[in-house]
Parts: C-alpha cells; structure tokens; sequence
C-alpha cells in the first residue's frame, strides 16, 4: 500500500461521521436488574439513550506511546542490548458498516480499520544510531465481522493485511502480508460480579516479501560473472522462498477487567500463541509465546485516555532462523478518539 | 500436523459452543390425557360446574386430534360438550325465574361462550363480564369471547391470542375485547404483538382516543395507560405505523411515544435491555414472550449503536400536554 494514497485516505476520513467501538461487550445484561432497583415499578424501567442516527458509523483514534523495553533486539545472546525504549505513534479510522440481524438469534456487526503506525526505537539514543535499523512504518488494513450468538459467544471473521516499510530507507517496503482469522470469544459472569473473558482464535497468514530474484538483483551481474547465480537462485528458490513466513497460527487468551470506578479500570491478562510454519527453511518451525500483562486505564475525558501497561513475554521455538527470548516491557500510552 | 497441537487449548471452545444446543421435546401420550380430561369434565358436569366441565372436555378433543383411530372418543367427546351446554342453559333460565336477575337477563350462560381468544397463559385472579355470565379465569378455561370485559385483579396475569393479535397484560388491568382485530383498554400495562395477519390493521381504543397499527411483518410494542387517559408505546420488535388523527408515525424497537389527546409526543429511546430486564410483563409469567429472540437481538443491536446514557428515566403523562421524566441521582446511574 503507498504510503501517499494512505495518508490522504486517513485526511479524507477525518471529515466523515463514524463511531470506534462497534463490537458489542455480549454481557451488557450484566447489572441490568441491580441499576434497576432505583425507579423499579411493574412496566420496567425506561432509561433515556441516545442512539446512532446512521447506519455507518466512523471514528478516529490518534494514539502516541512511550515504552521501557529490556530486551530490545528480542534474543538471549548475552552480548545483547539491554533496557532500551521505544516511541510509538499511530493513527486509526475505524468504520462501523451498520448492524444486521441474522435469523432470529444472531447479530453481526462489521466494521472496517486503517491503521498507520510509526515506531522510533531507541529515541533517546542510548545505543547511538545503531537501533534505527528497526525504525518502521506499519500499515494495517482490517476488516472484522463478529456475529454476535446465543449463550453470549461472540464469532469473529476477520482479515488483517499488514505492510511493514522502512521509512528511514526511501519507504522500502519489507513484506506484505494477509491473515485471514477465526475468532471465539465468551465472557464468563463471576459470582463477584466480576467478567472472565475468553478468547481462542485461529488463523493462518499468507506472506509475501522480496523473491530471491529481488534479492540478488544487486549484485546479479557480479554473481553471473561468478558463475554461481543460477545455482544460488535454485537455492534460495527452495530455503527462502518470498512467502517464508506463511504459517498457521492459534491463540488462547484470558482478561479480567476490573472497574475501579467511571474512570479507572485495571486488566490483567495472559495469552498463549503458537505458530507453524510451513514454507522453505521455515518448513517444521514452531514458535510458542507466552505473555503475562496489566494494563491501568483512565479515561480523563470522553476523548482521552491514559493507560499504563506493563507485559512480559517469553518466546520458545525449535527453528534456527529465529531466537528464543524473554523480555518485560512497560510504559505509558495517551489516547485521543472522537466518534463522528 | 498443527491441527494436533491445539485440540486441547481451543476445541474445548467449539464444545462449549455447540453444547446447549440440543433440545429435547417431552412425549405426550394423549389418548391418556384424553381420558383423564373427559374423566375431569364427567366429575365437574356431576357437580353442576359447567364451565370447568366444557374446558375439560375441549382440552380433551385438542388431544384427541392426534388420535386419528378413536373416533369415539371424539363423538364421546363432541357429545358431552352439547349436553353440558344445554343443562346448562336449562340451569341458567331456572334460575333467572327464580330470582329475576336484572343482569342475567341480558347474557348467556358462559358454556356459551365463544373461542375468538385463545388463553395462552394466566395466573391470579381474572375476571370475565358482559355478552355471557361472569366468570373468574381458571386454569382449565381455554378460550374468552370475542364482546368479554377482562378485569385482572393485582398480581394476576394474562395472555391471550386472536388470529390478529396476542396481548399480554399483569395485574390491576381491564380491558374490553371488542373484536378479533381491535381492543379497548382502560387500564394498565401491555405487551401487544401482531402482524400474522396483514390485514386488517390492529385498532387501539384508550380512554381519549383510538389509534389504529398497522406493519408490513411481525411487529411487537409495549403499551402503558398514563394518567391522563393516553397511552405510551414502547417499540419491541418489528417496525409498525401508527395511525392517529391525520398523523401517521413508525415506531422502531427502542423508541418511545406517548399518545396524548392531539396527537404523538415527540419519539424518544429508551434501553431496551434494562426494559426487558426490570418489566415484570416478561418476566412474571413462566413462559417468555412471543419474540423474545427477536427482541434479545434487538437489544443487542440497539447496545451497539448506543452512544451515551442519559441520567434520566420516562415517568408518567399526567396532564393532557407534557409527560414525566425523572432525573437519577448519581448513585443511581451509570454514565
């Protein structure tokens, strides 16, 4: 995706109307009857709202957070950089497409994303300008569609094409890929009052990055002087194929949300991801992450919040291509969105 | 294979998911039932109570249809029912000459009484007036006459149906059953749904006016009689024309109007999934509405295009030109 087209698809969404969060928490019931006790008389209790007036729905979310990480290049040599920190900025137009009831139990509420992200490693240059190697742009599409069913089960359809590029290197783009997705989530009501929600996807994704013809293109006519392009060529041909990252992918995650009060929520939470890989020398390898995490949100207005995070993640895998490694990050994150 | 590595973390969940789904009907043997409602009927012909005697026996012929080889049960069946209605007419007419009762004059004996309104559901103390003899509601009657005044005691409930429209009210209530397609309500609350049949629209009389409904599908609204003789109608399922005056107004689920003497108030929303929640009319009864998934989704879609709550609650119209709205406190609300 051009970098061009994208931003002034994100300007030209500014002006339209729009909505963030079109995906519906399936335990609204939940405190219903204990809000009610107030005013309760036999007819039921009438609460005023105000609804959407329209079936489409926009939102713009613009988000900067600034995070410690202690393991910044993400492997456990002992010679590796420790406690480092990054910058991220992003800006996010989500398009709510309406509601539409599906026979007489189920609802599905699509909605669409576009996402840019810029992430500036080691802003305060602790490491020189060694780490601006990993400075990237990621450009996310979406488009989610979650069928709200019986017994409070929420089953999202979903598909996310994401385009990493280097802007410090002309925009270079590093890979594109399209992950179509599988999503079951339920909310477990405590007898404290509390929700568990329980979240399993699946997924596979469908990768495409620079072919070994691109690759040599550089160095192609050294290499056929040499007499050893073609045979090079057949090689990576086979060991890194452009779609070495395709996989299948599963996860397993756990939150609790714990409302404070109006302003103030705490989350804990864990997942559990595995990825197979299935393509040249990446065909066997299986990563396992494991992430342990709390975030603090405080909604200081309507339009702006502030959350603090806290993860570590711990990484296994059997393949050589990529190390296992262990790492805690925390930091602060400000939220500005306003819904049209 | 990847797909060995995750039967145990995430198939649980599609488990889980299709676990609930099955459902299991309980056998009904009703050449049992049969006999034992004729039986029922025999003992209250014996004992001179008629109507319980005809909802015994009509109760019986329903399971009967389904017992294509006992024709004589049938013809037992049909010929109970005609001998209990005319000892029972003799029985009423004895009595009038015995102590010439103004009011009895004028009606039928309720063994007479017609099946325009099918009685789905009831509890409490219901009573029945106008066209046959009065009558209290049991759980043996069946059915009420189209021209019956309906009177519900408090704490009592009922659910009735037409070939037009089903009505759903609790206690203190009272209204009169005009026809098959219209209704003339005095007082209480009500669930109303219609919409099997297209035409003709359903009519509403209320103390200061009548309005006519009328949709192109199934269509459900809750129906309050306010103070000051109008009405408030809440959309549930379905997205019916009203029809006042010379104004005509849709109604979707989650908008509420008051119906004043001249004309529709302005529409407001109100939270359907608190409504649903609080309102005894659904939850009193053991059965759950008609549309009661419909309206599950509804709510769930009118959750999703909420966009604030306000801490304010629809009250009563006690005067002929504003209504109520009570303000909450803020232990009360939630924003």
């Amino acid at each position: 995706m051009n970098l061009k087209y994208f931003s002034f698809f994100l300007v030209c969404s500014a002006v339209l109307h729009a909505e963030s969060n079109s995906t519906l928490p399936s335990d609204f019931f939940a405190g219903a009857l204990a809000d009610a006790t107030a005013f309760s008389d036999e007819a039921g209790k009438q609460r005023l709202i105000d609804v959407k007036s329209t079936a489409l729905t926009p939102a713009l979310a613009f988000g900067s957070s600034f995070k410690y990480i202690n393991n910044p290049e993400k492997n456990s040599l002992i010679s590796r950089k420790r406690d480092g920190s990054a910058l991220d900025v992003s800006l996010t137009f989500t398009m709510g497409l309406g509601e539409y009831s599906l026979f007489d139990f189920a609802v599905c509420a699509p909605s669409l994303m576009l996402m840019h992200m810029r992430t500036y490693n080691d802003p305060n240059k602790d490491f020189g300008e060694e780490m601006e190697a990993y400075d990237v742009d990621v450009q996310i599409a979406g488009l989610s569609l979650p069928f709200v069913l019986p017994h409070d089960f929420t089953v999202t359809l979903g598909n996310t094409y994401v385009v990493p590029s280097q802007f410090r290197n002309g925009g270079n783009i590093l890979s594109y890929s399209n992950t179509p997705s599988l999503t079951i989530a339920r909310p477990i009501a405590l007898p404290n009052g509390g929700v568990l929600a329980l979240t399993s996807g699946f997924s596979y994704t469908f990768s495409e990055g620079d072919s070994p013809t691109e690759l040599l293109s550089a160095s192609e006519q050294i290499l056929k002087q040499s007499g050893i392009y073609d045979s090079l060529l057949s090689s990576m041909l086979v060991n890194n194929p452009a779609n070495l990252q395709n996989g299948f992918g599963h996860n397993l995650g756990l939150s609790y949300p714990m409302t404070i009060n109006d302003q103030l929520t705490f989350t804990p939470t864990a997942n559990y991801s595995k990825m197979y890989y299935d393509k040249g020398s990446n065909d066997g390898r299986r990563d396992t992450t494991y992430v342990l995490g709390v975030t603090a949100s405080y909604n200081l207005f309507e339009w702006m919040s502030v959350t603090g995070l806290a993860n570590y993640t711990s990484k296994e895998t059997n393949g050589n291509l990529s190390p296992e490694f262990k790492d805690f990050v925390g930091g602060i994150t400000f939220g500005f969105n306003h819904s049209f | 294979m990847p797909v060995a590595g995750i039967s145990l973390s995430s198939l649980l969940f599609l488990f889980l998911f299709s676990f609930g789904c099955l459902k299991v009907n309980p056998v009904i043997n009703h050449y049992s039932e049969a006999t034992s409602l004729l039986k029922k009927g025999d003992q209250s012909l014996a004992q001179d109570r008629y109507n319980d005697a005809i909802a015994s026996y009509k109760k019986a012929l329903i399971h009967s249809r389904n017992l294509p080889h006992e024709a004589d049960l049938i013809q037992k069946l049909k010929s109970r029912i005609k001998k209990t209605k005319a000892k029972s007419l003799v029985d009423h007419y004895q009595s009038i000459q015995e102590d010439n009762h103004s009011e009895k004059n004028r009606v039928l004996p309720a063994t007479f009484e017609t099946n325009e309104f099918k009685v789905l559901q009831s509890f409490g103390e219901i009573h029945l007036s106008r066209i046959w003899s009065s009558k209290k509601i049991t759980e043996l009657d069946g059915y009420i006459g189209m021209g019956r005044k309906v009177t519900l005691q408090q704490d009592s409930g009922l659910e009735i149906q037409s070939s037009h429209f089903l009505l759903r009210t609790i206690g203190p209530a009272g209204f009169s059953l005009d026809s098959n397609a219209s209704v003339f309500i005095t007082s209480g609350i009500y669930f109303i749904s219609g919409g099997f049949n297209t035409r003709p629209p359903l009519f509403i009389e209320f103390p200061i006016g009548k309005t006519s409904i009328k949709s192109q599908g199934l269509f459900a609204f809750f129906l309050e009689i306010t103070t000051n003789g109008g009405c408030k109608l809440i959309g549930l399922v379905g997205e019916p024309y009203l029809a006042l005056q010379n104004q005509k107004i849709q109604l979707k689920p989650g908008e509420l109007i008051f119906v004043m003497s001249d004309g529709f108030s302005r529409k407001m929303n109100i939270e359907l999934s608190t409504f649903i929640a609080t309102s005894h009319l659904m939850a009193d009864f053991h059965e759950p509405p008609i549309f009661s998934s419909k309206m599950r989704q509804n709510t769930l879609i009118q959750a999703i295009r909420t966009k604030r709550h306000f801490r304010a609650m629809v009250g009563d119209a006690k005067n002929e030109k504003d209504f109520e709205i009570k303000i909450l406190e803020d232990d009360q609300s939630k924003e």
